[in-house]
């Protein structure tokens, strides 16, 4: 107990003991998988947006496969919320978390502090990762592969980012909702409802696009 | 699930039966997407109009079905779909030149209208809907297909928004001088199923996008979206 007190003086924090601790683990595994996968499709996107740049006059032709890959998306205004390619938020985010999670995964446990702040700037991540995914599909009526494997990797990274804050208890949580939350990643609820939320994403884009999408 | 060794409490019943609604809804979705998946020819097919089903020809072809406009020495062969923006950027670098090219007669245009970008049209096919138009006037009033074709081009709606209506394409058409009555059938949808069928020669015959653009039969290799860049090859490919 007097390591536990000492490491409590050390982080602020509560250990994770048991069961709990290799769910932490294998979190911080599947976070370091996501996030590398998003980094790569961050990389090819900003490739694109790249040659795009480099020459505005160029209209790529169509391809077949239209619904998924036209140029649409890539030349959209969507594409550059903030004057710069999507893409970069991604260059720029991603090996943060990957940084994280390789800490994470060698043991260390990280302060409260950074763990919030990386929830934070994650959630506002997931977000614009999710309004550009509805704006590909209701205002540009194009969507492209890379993108996709962005919105899902995103969604993975978010959701393994907060069940280890869930289960270090980083987060400012009343206690019964802390509680509720712990039972949820124990009882892998989590990963239900986000298979739930992804299958219900592809369906909607099955049934908008057909199964073009699938190849 | 391993059991493990830790004090049930009486929530945990709960905790069981939301995972079952869970994997419920998630199998539910899995077999939706399916299902979606396997029925999907049935809704690729163009919505049902007059004349659906039937292949119907324009007539006045040429061989392979193509559109012939003038009758110049060097054959220009370009295959497009009304909604795509590439070819629209095509249409304004290098359409004034094959009007050009076509008053001198030094070429012959071999026009290829496919359709495969309906799904972007927020379900008004309107890929299909303006290459039946085209069909149209080559079939009723062949003069006025080569100004008819530009004229959508002038008028191409946004990839991903709604197209234009027939009535619309029936207004472009009069516009360049196609008769009221001719205008008035393209509605009927007449030659949709062998815009269908073009689409999937094309397709069957290595055409993987558009605009293809071929020079008496071989592939244009300078930047189609330069202005004037088919003037100077076609120049060179003439005997």
């Amino acid at each position: 107990m007097t390591l536990q007190a000492a490491r409590r003086g050390t982080t602020g924090a509560r250990p994770v003991r048991g069961a709990d601790r290799s769910r932490v683990r294998g979190a911080w595994f599947a976070m370091l998988l996501w996030s590398a996968a998003s980094l790569t499709a961050s990389f090819v996107l900003a490739a694109e947006a790249v040659t795009l740049a480099a020459e505005p006059e160029a209209v790529f032709g169509c391809d077949i496969n239209a619904v998924v890959s036209c140029g649409t998306v890539g030349s959209s205004w969507q594409a550059s919320v903030f004057g710069f390619p999507n893409a970069f938020l991604g260059l720029v985010s991603e090996p943060v978390v990957l940084t994280l999670a390789a800490a994470g995964l060698s043991g260390l446990r990280l302060p409260r502090w950074m763990m919030l702040t990386a929830q934070v700037g994650y959630t506002l991540g997931l977000g614009l990762a999710y309004w550009l995914l509805h704006q590909a599909i209701f205002a540009i009526g194009a969507v492209c592969p890379w993108c996709l494997l962005v919105t899902v990797a995103t969604t993975f990274v978010f959701v393994e980012m907060t069940r280890i804050n869930v289960l270090e208890r980083n987060l400012p949580l009343p206690r019964a909702a802390q509680r509720f939350l712990e039972e949820v990643v124990r009882h892998r609820l989590d990963l239900l409802a986000t298979a739930v939320w992804l299958a219900g994403i592809l369906l909607l884009l099955v049934t908008r696009y057909g199964s073009v999408l699938l190849g | 699930m391993s059991t493990r060794t830790r004090s049930t409490r009486p929530s945990d019943s709960r905790y069981r039966v939301a995972r079952r609604v869970g994997i419920g809804v998630l199998v539910a979705l899995v077999v939706a997407v399916i299902a979606v998946v396997v029925r999907d020819p049935a809704t690729t097919d163009p919505a049902p109009r007059a004349g659906d089903g039937e292949v119907v020809a324009p007539s006045g072809l040429g061989p392979e079905g193509s559109i012939s406009i003038g009758d110049g020495p060097v054959t220009v062969t370009v295959y497009f779909d009304y909604l795509c923006p590439a070819c629209g950027a095509f249409e304004e670098a290098n359409g004034g030149t094959l009007d050009q090219l076509l008053q001198t007669d030094d070429v012959t245009v071999d026009l290829r209208p496919i359709s495969f970008l309906d799904e972007l049209s927020e379900g008004t096919e309107y890929s299909t809907r303006s290459a039946n138009a085209l069909a149209t006037v080559v079939d009723a009033d062949p003069d006025h297909a080569w100004p008819f074709h530009r004229a959508l081009y002038a008028h191409q709606p946004a990839e991903g928004a709604e197209g234009l209506t027939d009535d619309q394409l029936a207004s472009i058409a009069r516009d360049v001088g196609v008769p009221s009555e001719v205008a008035a059938l393209f509605a009927e949808g007449r030659h949709e199923a062998w815009i269908a069928q073009q689409t999937t020669r094309a397709f069957d015959s290595g055409v993987t996008g558009t605009p293809t653009i071929l020079i008496d039969g071989k592939p244009f290799t300078g930047d189609p979206y330069e202005p004037g860049s088919l003037a100077s090859v076609v120049g060179q490919a003439a005997p």
